[in-house]
């Protein structure tokens, strides 16, 4: 019975082309950088670029979770803010490193936790719960430091910033073991399968047992646990905690996930297409920068090619579609 | 020892039945058709059965033992599985994990793959070994989609297989597939029900047939000894209610709209007519076989990529509403709640929408315009309501349904397609809806309506084109009857248009 075969196999074969377009793309525009500029393809350099790109990639992991289950997180730059805070906060107090870094995860988490809270016991929709948290996250930031900085930070816990292992800045290290672990996650969990059958049919995962409510929590969870990391990573960096830290970092976390392909509707994408897209905008925001280009024209570089990326994302969603 | 059996199941919708004293039992291993015209029953009693509705009175009894579904999972534990004709699939996950979706196998924290992948594929051999395993279901076609919700029924070891018009959107080769399919589930002792409209199918394929109409079982037959001529008498039934015939149409009435080989891929193809000035052309046709798909194409909703279309015979292209709004041509859309009517809105705003450009001044709506024309369209209609300012959608179906035509009368139509005007709509608002498009086409209106309801299309339509997976089978005059109409529309040896076919 050759069924299956009737109007599938050609579709598939049109899509996988453009399925791969994104990492095609990532390499044709590290390829015309480096003929543009001698200073791009330098390990220094590229190294530069994978540090640049780790926080936004750390948010953009989160993102992708939550995003898969046709959700969105807006909080996450304020949830950095949280996360640097209560850690500087704690290691200017006195309080050893290691606890006050486990703080500040443990208040990210929380927070997200209550964004999954408020996205299914109260069934807020995910854009307005989260643009609460974002409110609430950049206030209770704000009345904890009394809008000043923490300074003077353990300068072992800086290194999670500012040292490397080898050549390999320690914030780019963090990245690689969070994109494999959650390409894990995704992809051989049973937790992770069921945010896909949760974003791409509700109902159907419903009818068929899934817990519906444990995975959203899950995923708002998930999302708060890595902005915190990005956020402390972000302090250890700056070797201080800023009240403003993470302003906008929810633009460029979606911006990522959506450059990579991962689809607003749910239920397609992936994680390894999020850490394509964090560094497809990492690449550029360093070449734009190497070439001279006039800072006040990068960002209207980036907005056109987000729009290019999704516009070739419907694209494949009509090739594949009727 | 029977399977199921049901006795007594009676459910109401807001006071109406909608299945009445139901008695029906499956034996195991047994095929069963369930057919009935659209409205009969059928996907309610699937519903009973799945747990995702509540009979309200009567009993539902497995191997013997009294049951109560609370939830689909309860009736999914109790081994009875259901495919809707909106299958359930995740589109994104491919077949392993459909077929498993809720039961991943796994070893320790991770999904254990190759034991998922070697379940998902026995569960598939037997049915179409050619499926692939890993392309995410919304690649494939309806037919194999349709065999993977199949594989998850048997995944669950359900005893008991509901399938809910399973060849609406299947080729005949398809079709073919799936009889036998269904022929192989019994012989392996699982009990399928097979609803649906095409009676040669349920002749072909199940041991024994029962027919509702009006919610009622009218009758239980051996698919060896019934005929389609019994089917039909049975599932038509009851004596016709003839609200009157349509006037007659002056044979020089001038052509109004035509089309010419109009067609839009995988709905409709080859669809010619011509509407005259005071004539209602009917529409007939179960439901699926393109008559809404063809009256939002010719309203500029949907793109029509073949044919022509003619207004007083010149060729008129419409790429949106907006455009056949311009030229006089209407749509009264088929669900009034969703594409009639815009919900939130007062009935004045939801007459004037659609006027808006007419009443305007320099891009000013003046409320006392917009008064005005509502004022004008609840007197001549005679709609009920406290004022207009109230919210549309606390009016009475009948009187949303007279807001919906009241907004494109104020416009003067030329034309007006009408998608099941009478739908859910009381018997009393019905006899005025019937009255006024009456006197619409002899006000000199082309009127091309689109029902599922038999007694409407021959108490309304002059003529009728029935229509049958997208392509037009016959045409009738006025004073057809019910039983030539349901010949034709699940009738036999027509070329199929193949549908629902992706990529």
């Amino acid at each position: 019975m050759n069924l299956a075969r009737l109007g599938s196999l050609r579709a598939v074969s049109v899509r996988s082309l453009i399925d791969y377009g994104i990492y095609i793309a990532f390499v044709l525009l590290c390829l015309a950088l480096a003929v543009a500029s001698p200073v791009f393809a330098t390990p220094e350099n590229l190294f530069n670029v994978a540090l640049q790109s780790s926080i936004n990639a750390l948010l953009a992991f989160g993102m992708t979770f939550v995003i898969l289950t046709a959700g969105i997180d807006l909080s996450v730059g304020s949830l950095v803010a949280v996360a640097g805070a209560v850690g500087g906060g704690l290691m200017v107090s006195g309080v050893a490193w290691p606890v006050a870094l486990l703080a500040g995860l443990i208040a990210g988490t929380l927070l997200g936790f209550a964004n999954g809270v408020a996205v299914t016991a109260f069934r807020i929709p995910p854009f307005i719960a989260t643009l609460a948290m974002l409110s609430i996250g950049r206030g209770l930031t704000q009345l904890y430091t009394g809008g000043r900085p923490f300074t003077g930070l353990d300068p072992t816990f800086n290194q999670l910033g500012q040292g490397s292992v080898g050549p390999i800045p320690i914030p780019v290290l963090v990245m690689l073991v969070t994109v494999g672990i959650s390409w894990l996650v995704l992809r051989h969990t049973v937790f992770g399968r069921n945010v896909y059958a949760v974003g791409s049919n509700p109902e159907a995962a419903r009818l068929a047992g899934v817990r519906v409510t444990r995975v959203l929590l899950g995923v708002y969870t998930i999302s708060g646990f890595l902005s915190a990391l990005g956020g402390l990573v972000l302090t250890a960096r700056l070797s201080s905690a800023q009240p403003t830290a993470g302003l906008g970092f929810e633009l460029d976390a979606i911006a990522a996930v959506v450059v990579g392909g991962t689809s607003l509707a749910g239920g397609e994408g992936s994680i390894l297409r999020t850490l394509i897209g964090a560094l497809i905008i990492g690449v550029l925001n360093n070449g734009l920068n190497l070439l001279n280009v006039d800072p006040f024209i990068q960002p209207v570089v980036k907005g056109a090619v987000i729009l290019i990326a999704v516009g070739l994302d419907r694209l494949k969603t009509r090739t594949g579609g009727s | 020892m029977s399977l199921l059996r049901l006795t007594g199941v009676t459910k109401r919708y807001g006071g109406v039945p909608v299945l009445s004293d139901i008695d029906l039992s499956i034996e195991p291993g047994e095929v069963v058709g369930l057919i009935g015209e659209n409205g009969a029953g059928k996907s309610t009693l699937i519903k009973v059965v799945a747990g995702a509705v509540m009979a309200d009175a009567g009993e539902v009894r497995i191997d013997e033992q009294p049951v109560t579904f609370a939830g689909p999972a309860d009736a999914i534990k109790a081994g009875i599985a259901v495919i809707y004709q909106e299958l359930s699939l995740c589109p994104a996950l491919d077949a392993t994990e459909n077929i498993l979706l809720g039961s991943l196998p796994r070893r320790g924290p991770l999904v254990d793959w190759r034991t998922a992948r070697a379940e998902a594929a026995g569960w598939l051999r037997d049915l179409a070994p050619g499926i692939p395993l890993d392309v995410p279901t919304k690649d494939l076609s309806v037919g194999p989609r349709q065999l993977i919700e199949i594989a998850r029924a048997l995944a669950r070891r359900s005893r008991l297989i509901f399938m809910d018009e399973p060849t609406a959107s299947l080729s005949d080769r398809e079709t073919e597939l799936l009889l036998d399919i269904v022929r192989d589930l019994r012989s392996r002792g699982v009990s399928v029900v097979f609803v649906t409209h095409r009676l040669e199918e349920a002749l072909a394929v199940a041991d024994r047939l029962v027919v509702l109409r009006d919610g009622r079982k009218v009758g239980e037959l051996e698919a060896t000894t019934a005929t389609r001529d019994d089917l039909i008498r049975l599932m038509v039934g009851r004596t016709l209610v003839h609200d009157g015939v349509p006037p007659p149409v002056p044979d020089a009435a001038e052509v109004v709209l035509e089309g010419r080989d109009l067609g839009r891929h995988g709905r409709f193809s080859g669809i010619s007519f011509q509407v005259r000035r005071g004539e209602v052309l009917g529409l007939a046709g179960l439901v699926g076989a393109g008559r809404s798909s063809l009256l939002r194409a010719i309203f500029g909703a949907e793109p029509i990529d073949g044919g022509t279309l003619l207004l007083d015979g010149r060729p008129v292209r419409v790429r949106s509403p907006r455009e056949a709004i311009n030229l006089g041509i209407f749509l009264v859309p088929e669900d009034r709640g969703r594409q009639g009517l815009v919900r939130s809105m007062s009935v004045a705003e939801n007459v004037a929408i659609a006027s808006w450009p007419m009443l305007g001044r320099l891009g000013f709506v003046p409320d006392g315009a917009v008064e005005r024309l509502a004022n004008e369209q609840v007197r001549e209609r005679d709609i009920r309501l406290r004022t207009i300012h109230q919210r549309v959608l606390s009016l009475s179906g009948g009187n949303q349904q007279k807001v919906v035509l009241g907004r494109w009368l104020a416009l003067r139509p030329r034309v007006l397609l009408l998608d099941e005007p009478t739908r859910g709509i009381d018997v009393g608002a019905k006899a005025e809806i019937y009255q006024l498009i009456r006197d619409l086409a002899s006000n000199g209106v082309a009127i091309l309506l689109s029902t599922s309801e038999l007694p409407e299309l021959l108490a309304l339509a002059n003529r009728s084109i029935v229509l049958r997976d997208g392509v037009a089978v016959g045409e009738l005059p006025a004073g057809a009857s019910q039983e030539q109409v349901m010949h034709l529309a699940t009738g036999g040896a027509v070329a199929p248009l193949e549908l629902g076919r992706r990529g």
